[in-house]
């Protein structure tokens, strides 16, 4: 009888621990969500629903504070700053030009690339420029800042420009530097209508013999982008191939974007926060490669998309934006896996 | 607050402790009898010294499925429909009339082939293939339950507890892709497969409440079960990339995750035909929701589910100590959750191991 009386007692302890776990699971860390409704999501700026200048976007960029910047050709620079756009021109700033071209967010300051030369809008909202009087023109292709602090600007036909925070110096007059980009260890490379240039940190060169070209594994000469990954590659973009190129230690290695056109120039190249390679491209559109397979992104399978989209950013949250050549700008949302 | 807990758990715990007291009573000690009661005089947990050990296997076809919105998609028009094997394994035992201990595991497989899709050039071609496979053991759910101690009758009332043990390995397998017909450089058929496993990574709890009525040939039966999870997990995505040789360099990264709180409800109402055997049509409700999943650094809510399926189902008692279960499922409403079609067979074995 006392031994039934224990066992009635233990009969308890479900009740007990079921009323624990009642009370602990209501004590549960409430966090702060994000919604998977708002992935996957294009959402179009023009100017047509928006104040974006222009609808052909050379170059977009982000700076340190979550802005996006973007070069509306014809029309100036225009700034997105809690979604509004503020645009500035020729008429309310001391941009050389309204044909924007190339950008580069630099710590509060802004380099803007024009057909006529460099323009900088510092933090202070104050301008400096920069044009060259010995050359006939300057249209300016691409603009970089690098790890120590110096800007590289790339031009059509005259080569490229360094500036060490006092004075430019001018190099490869007469090509033209269509992309400059840093690697992870500091070297500079130099995209040229005659190959790949390097600068090693430690001495500019002057030689006009580039380090990589048709004859030892690119696709073309004429190169468009480069970009480097995360994993120490550095992609190329040509000017009409049916190919992208990526160098690492194991050389020069061919991607076929399986677009179906038989060439195509890819304007610009990022890696987003999967790590896909994304390709903005001049008829196809946009491709991802996701390591495996490029899929392909254009108005027939996705009409938020245009066939012409001249170059991509990431934002801080790792949204990707893409500039077109009439449909203004695109943000992207990436999906869920 | 640890004061107000124990004094809210001792006032809530006194009305049982009393009925427990109170209720003393003497089953009939014929395990014969015991062991062939049909269902509408069985109570809800087992006999004293009662063993009964329940193997079952599932056969879902996997053909529809509930969207966001609550609509239904037919998957063999996608060409991702496929079925799932579920093996489930459970003792049961009694310690006495109105307290029962049981554990149990189960084993999942399930395989989803989709479309193949093809990527062109002008002169090439990849074609790509995805096999996903979810297999494996599941974890370890120890369960306590415990009835009204008054013999049944017309009405019986009991509550659960318990907990599944993270015993599987759940984290994904390093996924087994391969490249076929390689005719030229970029002309060959990509296969993926990716190897997903059974659990829930972490321990989750389990508790609920079940309920009874009897009369006559008829019986209703009520239960509902609650399912959270202890903590927060942590999980692997394998990532893949393809070399220039046609073979895959695998990586991965690590996330976290909150498992969702689940509930499920039932309801069935029950016609003893014979002695022998007892027809059933259960109707079934399972709500999914309160989790998140983090994707690059960022936590997003996972998606809120929910189903409701009829489930005509019958129990026949083979011989004294053998049963055998039947239940057959059909989704009518559902959102954001796979709506498939199952066959569930359980056979029982019972005994009194201590009982002469």
């Amino acid at each position: 009888m006392r031994k039934n009386k224990w066992v009635n007692y233990l009969s308890i302890l479900p009740g007990i621990s079921l009323f624990l776990m009642c009370l602990v699971s209501c004590e549960r860390t409430e966090y702060d969500l994000a919604d998977p409704e708002s992935t996957g999501v294009w959402k179009q700026y023009s100017t047509s629903n928006s104040a974006l200048p222009g609808n052909s976007v050379y170059d977009i960029d982000v700076d340190q504070s979550g802005n996006i910047w973007a070069t509306c050709y014809g029309k100036g620079l225009a700034k997105l700053q809690s979604g509004t756009w503020t645009t500035f021109n020729t008429s309310n700033s001391y941009l050389l030009s309204n044909y924007t071209t190339a950008l580069e967010p630099v710590t509060g300051s802004v380099l803007v690339g024009t057909t006529s030369g460099l323009s900088i809008r510092q933090t202070s909202g104050t301008w400096l420029y920069y044009y060259d009087s010995s050359v006939s023109y300057m249209i300016i292709n691409s603009i970089i800042s690098d790890s120590r602090g110096n800007y590289w600007i790339g031009t059509e036909d005259q080569g490229y420009y360094f500036y060490n925070g006092t004075n430019f110096y001018h190099y490869l007059s007469g090509y033209d530097v269509n992309a400059i980009a840093e690697d992870k260890s500091g070297n500079i490379w130099f995209g040229t209508d005659h190959g790949l240039f390097k600068y090693n940190g430690t001495h500019i060169t002057t030689s006009t013999t580039p380090v990589l070209n048709t004859s030892n594994g690119l696709t073309s000469n004429s190169i468009s982008t480069l970009y480097p990954d995360k994993n120490g590659r550095l992609w190329i973009g040509y000017f009409a191939s049916k190919t992208a190129s990526w160098v690492d230690n194991n050389g020069v290695n061919q991607l076929n974007l399986m677009d179906g056109e038989e060439i195509t120039t890819i304007w610009d190249i990022q890696e987003d926060k999967k790590g896909d390679i994304w390709f903005a491209t001049g008829g196809s559109g946009l491709i991802r490669y996701d390591g495996v397979v490029p899929h392909s992104y254009k108005e027939y399978n996705t009409p938020s998309v245009d066939d012409d989209i001249y170059c991509i950013c990431q934002d801080l949250e790792g949204n990707l934006w893409f500039g077109t050549s009439s449909k203004g700008v695109i943000k992207y949302t990436l999906p869920l896996e | 607050m640890k004061n107000i807990i124990l004094i809210k758990t001792i006032i809530l715990s006194l009305p049982v402790l009393i009925l427990v007291n109170s209720q003393i009573y003497s089953q009939p000690r014929d395990k014969f009898t015991l062991l062939t009661m049909p269902y509408n005089q069985r109570q809800l947990t087992l006999y004293r010294g009662q063993l009964q050990a329940n193997a079952g296997y599932k056969f879902a076809v996997r053909a529809r499925d509930y969207d966001k919105n609550g609509d239904l998609l037919v998957l063999k028009d996608e060409g991702t429909a496929s079925v799932f094997h579920y093996y489930f394994l459970q003792v049961r035992y009694g310690i006495t009339n109105f307290l029962e201990l049981s554990a149990e595991t189960n084993y999942l497989k399930h395989g989803v082939r989709s479309l193949s899709t093809e990527y062109y050039s002008l002169t090439d071609n990849i074609s790509v293939n995805t096999l996903t496979t979810k297999k494996g053991m599941g974890d370890l759910l120890i369960l306590g339950s415990a009835r009204l101690p008054i013999k049944f009758k017309w009405v019986d009332f009991g509550i659960k507890g318990g907990i599944y043990i993270p015993t599987s390995k759940y984290e994904p397998l390093k996924p087994t892709h391969t490249v076929t017909s390689v005719t030229a450089v970029n002309t060959f058929t990509v296969n993926y497969h990716y190897n997903n496993t059974n659990g829930f990574g972490v321990p989750v709890y389990l508790f609920g409440a079940a309920a009874k009525f009897s009369y006559s040939k008829l019986s209703l039966g009520t239960d509902f079960s609650y399912k959270t999870p202890s903590k927060e997990g942590e999980n692997i995505r394998w990532n893949e990339t393809l070399t220039a040789s046609k073979t895959f360099n695998y990586s991965n990264k690590t996330y976290k995750y909150l498992l969702n709180n689940t509930l499920e409800f039932n309801a069935s109402l029950h016609f003893q035909a014979t002695g022998w055997f007892n027809i059933e049509l259960n109707s079934n409700y399972y709500s999914s929701k309160g989790g998140w999943t983090e994707y690059w650094g960022t936590k997003y809510k996972n998606p809120e589910e929910f189903l409701f399926s009829l489930e005509p189902a019958f129990e026949i008692q083979i011989s004294p100590a053998l049963r055998i279960y039947e239940l057959a499922g059909f989704p009518l409403l559902g959102k954001n959750k796979d709506a498939p079609f199952y066959l569930f067979m359980t056979l029982s074995y019972n005994i009194f191991p201590f009982l002469k």
